[in-house]
């Protein structure tokens, strides 16, 4: 159905193969999210690689890539690599990462053995383990009622339901148990029984994502798409949900991209799962800098705008100031060293405000003295202008005037402390230090607290 | 007995791997040998490598590292081929792989620092995302004509069989490299190791070191893609590691014998692979560990399952000892015949089922203390159903009694106990005692200062139940409510 | 056991619990009266946390019984709750100041039903009665350490327990906060409730506390404020006297890392 330009993609095979990618991410992502508020992220690697050897057993056994004895297997794999885990942590005095290294390395190295050993016996191929074939899925199929399926998909699907049904209905016990183990148990509930539980349900998804995504790819499922989520939103419902959504973007830009950009480059398709895991790579370096709350780009940004901010204020000021001691108008590079600013953003400064009409620009004729050929330029506060600036300056001298008397700071540090204080005053908080300090009528150094204008007529 | 037997059976065992392993060695051609040592050799250094990572808690980033440098194999070889080179040589391969690897580490850094982001899921994050850069640009590498045949993918699980000489030769230098760079910073290693505060504040350059650490992780790691491959070279540096540490909790001794398992799981587990068909290096190396590990989570010498329980063993044994000449002496006491510890040769006779405090023992038990004390020459049989203490005996009887009645008193007057509280910490206590501590607290007691003497029971003796009330007048509490504070 | 000393909120005999053979509380006995704010209190290391958990069955005991309200901690499990120390909890966790109160409604609520409206006016009125009802859909990584106390408390409040345990609540937080949650424990005690408070401030403990238990690996003292926060007791609690029980448990520690 997508049609680009270069690119050809057959509904029915893509289309499936898209489905499956979209539930085996799904499946995968829903639970990662335990997995990653706990800290247990690698323990969805440490499973997916330690599931090999049930898998490759029960293959061996049932020549068949999904059997109950393969599902068995990985339910009894998953449940022994977490209480290997922990004894092997308890006994051996190692901390959780290693004791968890132990584990999944030796079962790994079993299975791989176990797998190449009967590889002409089995059609098991250890790359297919890793990487998995999605591609090749629809190939098999079942007869269902709805047409033709691939078996992938229809295992996914339960998966995936069941997956969903496990987050859903035992959400107030999961949340508990992941925010404060300690409470859970107080109120009766096995901490230790769930972690079994979210175990065997990452081990049965590994082993049901195996063919599509394959065992290492699976990982990313389980810890990007929540990752990318926790960085998102900021409660667990949504955070679930958005996790959903994120793999399922991911699965479908995957494979989009899996198909489209080798194309680019003059080569055939790349593995789905593999662009899968490029394309969630992708949205986090995304979401890390551009989220709301923690985004880099997002967090300069708002620290230049504050900068941004800071000057124009201070510009006011300044302005303020001078016409209140009848000082000449000051050249931009004058003005740069006062407030420490460099020139050029000064002068963007001073346009800016310009545009938003708190000052306005004249070009006085030439005064003697002026460099030859340069009108010199002459800032000058509007009557907007003018207001906000007696305000930034009220709100310097009250602060100065409470830090100095109420707050007994030293009398040499309160113009540096209302130097800040003064741009995060708004209109009550300066009622309130009026009132605090008794409806001064001069600040410290003698100067005088203009009034409040309102810009009431 | 049955210890001797199954030492016996083990140590067999051992003989015979050892000289398969020798006969088998000298079987192997010299390339096949250079190999061999090469791959020992990483597993030295992934063993020292590996204690240092333990220590630091950051035995996972290895699995980010290797991961991560799979992106640098492909890239490295579509570069060398696109530029009509050699794809496969290492020394083309090996730069690209360490730069993706250290480039993967630096992310998970990275990540930590500019994100609210734990580290087991960035190291998750770094270890999947790299990884399937990876296997995308393997994927085109297979529709190369060159890249079919590259045997990339003998990174991933290891094949010692493709390693050629100057490989294995590379292996052996940068190990060897690593090893004596250890010995030469030991000092600042060890500093940084066990107290990082204070070489922060003496101005030691932490994270340099965390670099260099890294560094060395990531070296070891793409020397070790071709032995074991990347999804197992993790193994090379936590099992022997760990393994180590049942051992030794001293630094450089943990240090050396995590060498040497990591050596001889090395060794072992290639030569295994190289003679055996269609086991995949990196796994039999892993297994190998793996029994390595087990071993010494049984035998290890300082935390092993079997030392632990041989420990439990020995402490009953001394318990049901010390308990035996307490009782022997109260029993001796209530009759009068207070067993004195100068002069006496031996004490009077008495019965074993006479014994109040060890009725409870079985029969069994009873026996063979007392036929151990015969051996070691505590006591000796004067009558059919008599027995009595030696000299050494009653020495030995009069520190128990001692002992324990020091701590009686203690526990009672000091510690403000009630009375059953002061039997179980007595008993507690007093297999710790030595005598600089037995010296303090007849200081303490202020009252036994006759080093000879033995101070009155604070129970009635003659009974073990104390008598309630009495005890109570003497210790000025109630039985039931607990002692209060003001009443000493 | 204790059949039913209903008065005795909590009761414990002999309890000893020890890490790798070293005794983190020792013989530890002690009655607590219902109705009474109790004052916990210790050196560093005395066991006080401990001893909370193993009230709670949380730690494993060496030997020693407990009794709540006369009975076995499982039986009347509904009726205690526990505020663990801040530091026990991920903050960053992705939840509301309301999602966290009503945590505490689940062991009555169930865990599958939808809530009640009874069950969601418990955790507003335990939210009010501490003052956070302003920050209810706050996200808890946005709070200050004295708003994310009150939050813990309101969350044992809407638990409506009879008996509190609360491990270290004043540890940094503001003086505001601080008198703020004395005054609600105070409002709870009136009401009948037992609370029982982990302190480290021995300045402010004869203010807050009508009943001490001054811990030191075992209880030094137990009873009514006025008669047991005395010189003598806090210097034995304080004090070294008890050097020799230390090294011994040292010694015997060392013995097993190192002997066969």
């Amino acid at each position: 159905m997508i049609m680009i330009a270069t690119i050809q993609m057959d509904f029915w095979l893509d289309g499936w193969i898209i489905v499956t990618a979209i539930l085996a991410s799904v499946s995968a992502a829903i639970l990662g999210n335990f997995l990653v508020l706990r800290r247990l992220s690698l323990l969805s690697d440490a499973i997916s690689h330690s599931v090999l050897p049930g898998l490759a057993a029960a293959y061996l056994i049932t020549a068949n890539r999904y059997s109950w004895t393969a599902l068995i297997g990985a339910i009894v794999v998953g449940l022994i690599t977490v209480w290997l885990t922990e004894m092997i942590g308890q006994y051996g005095r190692v901390d959780e990462g290693a004791s968890t290294g132990i584990v999944f390395t030796g079962l790994f190295a079993v299975g791989l053995v176990m797998i190449v050993q009967a590889a002409d016996r089995v059609d098991l191929d250890p790359n297919c383990v890793l990487f998995g074939d999605i591609e090749l899925s629809p190939l098999d199929s079942i007869e269902t009622f709805i047409g033709l399926v691939p078996r992938a998909t229809i295992v996914l699907t339960v998966c995936c339901i069941v997956n969903a049904l496990f987050v859903v209905l035992w959400f107030r016990p999961l949340r508990t148990a992941t925010f404060d183990p300690q409470l859970a148990s107080s109120l009766g509930l096995s901490p230790r029984s769930l972690h079994y539980a979210l175990a065997t349900l990452v081990a049965v998804t590994s082993v049901c994502s195996f063919e599509a995504v394959g065992n290492v790819l699976v990982v990313t499922m389980f810890i990007v798409p929540p990752t990318i989520a926790f960085l998102l939103v900021n409660r667990l419902p949504a955070m679930i949900v958005v996790s959903a959504i994120v793999a399922l973007l991911a699965a479908v830009l995957g494979h989009i991209s899996a198909v489209a950009v080798p194309e680019l480059f003059g080569y055939k398709s790349t593995s789905t799962a593999a662009m899968i895991s490029v394309v969630s790579g992708g949205f986090l370096a995304m979401a890390i800098l551009f989220n709301l709350k923690t985004g880099v780009v997002v967090q300069a940004l708002r620290r230049s705008q504050l900068a941004w901010s800071i000057l124009s204020q201070d510009l006011l000021a300044l302005l303020f100031r001078d016409s209140e001691r009848g000082q000449p108008p000051r050249a931009i590079a004058d003005i740069s060293k006062t407030l420490l600013s460099r020139p050029w953003v000064t002068a963007m400064a001073l346009r800016g405000l310009v545009w938003q009409g708190y000052i306005k620009r004249e070009e006085s004729s030439n005064q003697a003295g002026a460099p030859a050929g340069n009108g010199l330029v002459r800032y000058e506060l509007s009557s907007v202008g003018r207001r906000k600036a007696q305000n930034l300056i009220r709100s310097h001298r009250l602060w100065e005037q409470y830090l100095a008397t109420t707050a007994g700071a030293q009398l040499d540090r309160v113009h540096a402390q209302a130097e800040t204080l003064e741009h995060f005053t708004n209109p009550a908080l300066r009622q309130q230090l009026d009132s605090e300090t008794q409806q001064p009528q001069s600040d410290p150094h003698g100067k005088a607290i203009p009034p409040e204008d309102s810009g009431k007529i | 007995m049955i210890a001797t037997m199954i030492a016996t059976i083990i140590f067999a065992t051992m003989m015979d791997s050892i000289a398969t392993i020798f006969t088998a060695w000298f079987g192997f051609d010299y390339n096949t040998r250079v190999v061999l040592a090469g791959t020992a050799l990483l597993g030295c250094a992934g063993g020292a490598i590996g204690v240092l990572l333990l220590l630091r808690k950051r035995a996972l980033i290895g699995d980010a590292i290797a991961h991560a440098t799979l992106p640098g194999l492909a890239i490295s070889f579509l570069i060398a081929t696109g530029l009509q080179w050699d794809g496969k040589s290492l020394w083309i391969l090996l730069p690209g792989a360490a730069a993706t690897g250290l480039l993967g580490a630096m992310t998970v850094i990275a990540i930590r620092t500019f994100s609210p982001i734990k580290e087991d899921a960035a190291m998750g994050i770094v270890l999947s995302v790299f990884f399937g850069a990876g296997i995308a640009m393997m994927r085109i590498i297979q529709q190369i004509p060159e890249g079919y045949a590259a045997g990339l993918e003998g990174f991933i699980y290891g094949k010692t069989a493709s390693m050629r000489f100057q490989d294995a030769w590379l292996i052996g230098v940068c190990g060897a490299i690593i090893v004596a760079l250890l010995v030469l910073f030991r000092r600042q290693i060890e500093l940084l190791c066990f107290d990082e505060s204070l070489a922060r504040t003496q101005g030691w350059p932490v994270t340099l070191v965390d670099i260099g650490l890294m560094a060395a992780t990531t070296t070891i790691v793409i020397v070790g893609l071709q032995a074991v491959g990347m999804i197992l070279i993790i193994a090379m540096l936590i099992i022997p590691a760990a393994a180590a540490r049942f051992w030794t909790w001293r630094f450089w001794p943990t240090l050396a014998t995590s060498s040497v398992i990591g050596c001889v799981g090395a060794s072992i587990g290639a030569m295994a692979s190289t003679m055996a068909e269609k086991v995949p290096s990196g796994a039999a190396i892993v297994i190998v560990l793996v029994v390595l590990f087990s071993l010494s989570a049984i035998f290890g010498r300082r935390n092993g399952i079997a030392w632990r329980l041989a420990r439990r063993f020995r402490q009953r044994h001394e318990t049901d000892g010390q308990h035996l000449l307490r009782s022997i002496y109260e029993w001796l006491e209530f009759q009068g015949k207070k067993p004195q510890d100068f002069g006496q040769t031996r004490s009077a006779s008495f019965q074993l089922s006479e014994l109040e405090f060890v009725r409870n023992w079985s029969p069994s038990r009873l026996a063979r203390t007392a036929r151990r004390f015969e051996r070691i020459g505590l006591m000796v049989q004067v009558g059919r159903m008599h027995w009595a203490l030696t000299a050494s005996g009653i020495q030995q009887c009069v520190r128990a009694i001692r002992q324990h009645r020091l701590l009686e008193l203690y526990f009672a007057e000091i510690a403000n106990l009630s009375p059953e509280a002061i039997d179980r910490g007595a008993d507690y206590s007093e297999h710790a005692l030595d005598d600089q501590m037995l010296a303090e607290l007849e200081r303490d007691i202020a009252g036994a200062s006759n080093a000879y003497e033995v101070p009155e029971s604070i129970h009635p003796i003659g009974s073990r139940e104390p008598q309630v009330a009495q005890v109570g007048a003497q210790l000025g509490t109630d039985h039931g409510k607990f002692p209060k504070a003001n009443q000493e | 056991m204790f059949a039913g000393r209903t008065d005795l909120a909590i009761s414990i005999r002999a309890m000893t619990v020890a890490y790798q053979r070293k005794p983190v509380l020792w013989e530890v006995n002690l009655d607590i009266p219902t109705g009474t704010l109790v004052g916990l209190v210790g050196p560093n290391g005395a066991g006080k946390s401990t001893l909370l958990k193993a009230i709670l069955g949380m730690v494993p005991t060496v030997s020693g019984t407990v009794a709540l309200f006369g009975q076995e901690y499982r039986k009347v499990r509904s009726r205690v709750a526990y505020v663990p120390q801040r530091s026990s909890v991920d903050w960053d966790f992705p939840a509301t100041v309301r999602d966290v109160v009503t945590m505490g409604t689940y062991g009555s609520a169930g865990w599958f039903w939808p809530l009640s409206k009874r069950d969601r006016n418990r955790a507003h009125e335990a939210m009010e009665q501490v003052g956070i009802l302003d920050l209810a859909s706050r996200p808890i990584n946005q709070l200050s350490g004295g708003q994310q106390q009150r939050a813990f408390l309101a969350r044992a409040l809407a638990q409506q327990a009879d008996l509190f345990l609360m491990d270290e609540p004043f540890a940094a937080v503001d003086a505001a906060t601080e008198h703020a949650i004395v005054e609600c424990l105070r409002t709870l005690q009136k009401s009948g409730k037992t609370i029982l408070v982990v302190h480290h401030d021995l300045h402010t403990v004869p203010e807050y506390f009508d009943y001490l238990v001054l811990l030191n690996v075992r209880t030094v003292a137990v009873g009514p404020m006025a008669e047991t926060f005395t010189d003598e007791n806090l210097r034995r609690t304080y004090g070294g006297r008890l050097t020799i029980l230390d090294e011994v448990s040292e010694a015997i520690r060392r013995r097993e890392a190192t002997r066969p």
